[in-house]
């Protein structure tokens, strides 16, 4: 059983289930009608006065009939501002709720980076201790390893992914996705505590104080430390059209383009909206990593690119994707709406914060993308599930406030292991886009207004897709 | 009951005409009226939502949107009622020629 949307963020504190905002929306609507129904029972009562009634010797009924109106302007009386007063409460509820959220996550971020900082200080002492007994435990599971024979330890490296797979409950668990949240954020904590820097001083360079070292600096850390292996090293990209353009349709609803991000061998889709008399418009979707392994192939949509992007360098997805924007027409004055999903999110919401391109909006499906700053003015979605590890990846939401749509997808049910992070399939999350379409928050509706009123008065939309390779490493990839 | 007429405005029998027409105006009103409070009843949400939050604030809200619930019903009971009294109404000044 999958769970309810939880809508925050956009500039507003109210933090609150979609159908609390709903009840709330629907108490407003209630009050409305009750208003007006007192004014109009007013004015029926003005209709035949009681003296004008004893007057004429009227019919019992005709006095009956004015009791009944009396009774009933009473309790409409006291149901209109009842109904109000429980929207005022669902709404202050919201409010004091997403504060309360605020500030839990604020400490609990304190308390990490403080106890990472406590760890990165004594975890070198405890490693020297620790050594020799590890070297002992890891080099006889080696031996025990190496002594199988060669078939029975083919099976056992075989059976390795399956295992993870089937023990993959726990990353698919609410509460140790926050937990990596926490953890990646304090990962900068953690490297001032090896240096030995004096807590205070760690805190207020990092997330917590003035921001200059975070989860940037630490993937570029980890970037940098890689790079001597050969793993995770950028190399140059190249993109091609991949096949011909067809004619589409414009994008309209959450859901709609949720179902455009594509999911084949191309990672990207640029629909072109052409409108009379004015320049062309575009909406450009990103698609997800396709290659987990950390050594670059040809394959730019890696997790190379992931590190890198997290890093705020320019990853070659990244790259790729302004490439096939300027393919596409794109221009710095062009209108363009991005979405994206996983790593084409990331990618999507640094193209949006670049200041390089004209973006009207942003639209996310469980990317990492907390940390990067989308100019407040770009209106930005964002779905993430609480039970995706992915988002975590990308830590906390402190830098941007988009409307943050969150759900998680298998509340109450036990998830899936066929594959490794179920909660973050873009299936899920296509789903998930459905239901926020039937949501009538209005945050949810105002941005997804703004995005189909983007393409209005087109006269014709094509769609094409783009295939991004990386050339150093890469041979000449699918034919377009 | 003949009834007397209004002294210096018109005569008993016209005074009951214009009632019955006030009187018509009166149910015409009061069938809209019930048709609003039949969409503020629709309109109302659901006492047996809010599956994701519980306990007392959750009880206390469900107890609050039953009260405004049965304040609707009364409401459209009575305006119901008075539908009623006006047709008799209206039937009794039929009877007696107004």
């Amino acid at each position: 059983m999958a769970g309810d949307l939880w809508i925050g963020g956009g500039g507003s504190t109210a933090v609150a289930t979609s159908e609390l905002f709903d009840d709330a929306r629907r108490l407003g609507g209630v009050r409305d009608i009750l208003s007006d129904c007192l004014g109009r029972i007013g004015r029926i009562d003005r209709l035949v006065a009681g003296a004008r009634l004893r007057a004429v010797d009227a019919p019992f009924g005709a006095f009956a009939a004015e009791r009944a109106m009396d009774d009933a302007a009473s309790a409409i009386a006291r149901a209109a501002p009842a109904a109000d007063g429980l929207r005022f409460a669902l709404i202050a509820s919201a409010h004091s709720y997403g504060i309360g959220e605020a500030v839990a996550e604020r400490l609990a971020q304190d308390v990490a980076g403080r106890l990472a900082s406590l760890l990165g200080m004594v975890l070198p002492a405890i490693l020297v201790e620790a050594l020799p007994w590890m070297l002992g435990i890891g080099g006889a599971a080696a031996i025990g390893v190496a002594l199988l024979p060669a078939d029975r330890r083919t099976a056992l490296i075989a059976a390795v992914p399956g295992f993870l797979r089937e023990h993959s409950a726990a990353l698919s668990d609410p509460r140790v996705v926050e937990l990596v949240r926490l953890s990646v954020m304090s990962a900068d904590d953690f490297g001032g505590g090896v240096l030995h820097l004096p807590p205070g001083v760690g805190r207020a360079l990092g997330d917590e104080g003035l921001g200059i070292l975070g989860l940037a600096t630490s993937s570029g850390a980890v970037v940098a430390l890689a790079r001597p292996t050969g793993a995770l090293a950028e190399t140059a990209v190249s993109v091609r059209r991949f096949g011909a353009s067809a004619p589409s349709t414009p994008a309209l609803s959450y859901s709609d383009r949720a179902a455009r991000v594509p999911q084949g061998t191309a990672q990207v889709r640029i629909d072109r909206y052409s409108q009379a008399g004015q320049p062309n418009r575009f909406e450009v979707y990103v698609g997800g990593t396709r290659d987990f392994s950390l050594e670059p192939g040809a394959e730019a949509w890696d997790m190379t690119s992931n590190v890198t992007a997290m890093a705020g360098a320019e990853a070659g997805s990244y790259r790729a994707v302004s490439m096939a924007m300027a393919d596409a027409g794109i221009t710095p004055s062009s209108p363009v709406i991005l979405t994206g999903y996983s790593q084409g999110g990331l990618i999507a919401a640094e193209l949006a914060a670049s200041g390089d391109w004209d973006a009207r909006g942003l639209y996310t499906l469980g990317a990492p993308a907390g940390q990067v700053a989308v100019p407040a003015d770009i209106p930005w979605v964002a779905i993430e599930h609480t039970d995706d590890i992915v988002p975590a990846v990308g830590g906390t939401w402190a830098t941007a406030d988009p409307v943050l749509v969150r759900r998680e997808l298998f509340d109450g049910g036990r998830a899936p292991t066929d594959v490794l992070l179920p909660a973050h399939q873009l299936d899920g999350y296509r789903q998930t886009a459905a239901l926020v379409d039937r949501s009538s928050e209005h945050r949810v509706v105002s941005a997804i207004e703004g995005f189909d009123r983007f393409g209005e008065g087109s006269t014709a939309v094509e769609a094409t897709l783009y295939y991004g390779t990386r050339v150093a490493a890469s041979g000449t990839g699918p034919g377009g | 009951m003949e009834s007397s007429p209004i002294p210096g405005t018109m005569t008993g029998y016209s005074a009951r005409a214009q009632l019955a027409e006030s009187l018509r105006g009166q149910l015409s009103g009061l069938q809209t009226l019930a048709g609003e409070l039949a969409e503020a009843r629709a309109t109302l949400p659901d006492p047996g939502g809010g599956r994701q939050w519980r306990g007392d604030a959750h009880r206390l809200y469900r107890h609050a949107l039953e009260q405004l619930f049965t304040l609707v019903q009364s409401a459209s009971i009575r305006v119901d009622d008075a539908i009623q009294d006006t047709r008799h109404a209206l039937a009794g000044l039929g009877n007696d020629g107004g």
